[in-house]
């Protein structure tokens, strides 16, 4: 029998030289199973800071070419990292969360749904309640995440010029 | 129309330890009715590429899939139900 599957494998193997069969793929992405929430927290700490750095900047006026030229620096790099945020926790609730864990979080649907639509107005607005109100989400998001892995967190004041907190997996 | 008979090449390691990357898989089009634990070659709701899952549950006009190595498959608890005509064929044999 063995022999049989050996010589079918190898004559297979041969046609599919010539003839190119298709790919049966067993998983449809590099099945890597390296997510972390930290891009999407780093990200959203940004956010915070560019509208901090835009309220700098308006107390002075704001009308200055040099000013407007920081506003249009901010206001970019906000809007891209409010787009990261989407991108990182996209991935991560697409491609790793799985039913089982929204079972076991019933929040966790609404929290994600919730938390596109604040990146959303946070690259909106210049408000930081809306950005502190994105950060806060995606901290939650960070704490569901590693609770899924049976990680503890923790969630500790960065040493970032936001002076807001982080949560940090305890491993 | 479906193909009495087409033969696939298998990839990746979602269908361990039933199917390793590699493996040719024969399957028929003309396949009748399925049933849990059919595997069958599909194609991918949202991307034009075929996939290869275990049947787990059935419905009217969909089939619920899992892959068999659950922690590196991505399959009908990401994508949902599929439709069964999206069923291009029951592997019959891997070689």
């Amino acid at each position: 029998m063995d022999k049989i599957r050996i010589t079918a494998g190898k004559t297979l193997a041969f046609a599919d030289r010539v003839l190119h069969f298709e790919t049966a793929y067993a998983h449809c992405d590099i099945p890597c199973g390296i997510y972390d929430p930290h891009a999407a927290q780093l990200a959203a700490h940004t956010v915070v800071r560019m509208d901090m750095l835009i309220a700098d900047v308006m107390k002075g006026g704001g009308s200055s070419v040099e000013d407007r030229n920081k506003l249009i620096r901010y206001v970019k790099v906000k809007e891209e990292h409010a787009e990261i945020c989407k991108h990182e926790i996209t991935v991560i609730w697409g491609d790793y969360m799985k039913p089982e864990h929204a079972k076991e979080n019933p929040e966790l649907n609404e929290l994600v749904w919730n938390t596109l639509k604040l990146a959303g107005k946070a690259k909106q607005s210049t408000d930081i309640k809306d950005a502190d109100a994105l950060l806060e989400n995606v901290q939650r998001f960070a704490e569901a995440f590693w609770k899924t892995k049976k990680v503890q967190t923790v969630r500790v004041k960065s040493y970032y010029p936001t002076e807001r907190t982080f949560v940090y997996p305890k491993i | 129309m479906r193909m009495p008979l087409r033969i696939f090449k298998a990839a990746d390691r979602s269908m361990e330890p039933a199917i390793k990357g590699g493996e040719y898989l024969i399957a028929t089009g003309w396949f009748g009715k399925l049933k849990p634990g059919d595997i069958v070659v599909l194609e991918h709701p949202a991307r034009r590429i075929k996939i290869v899952k275990r049947i787990s549950a059935l419905s009217d006009n969909s089939v619920y899939v899992l892959g068999d190595n659950r922690e590196m498959s991505e399959d009908s608890r990401s994508f949902g139900y599929v439709d069964r005509a999206a069923v291009a064929g029951k592997v019959i044999c891997i070689i």
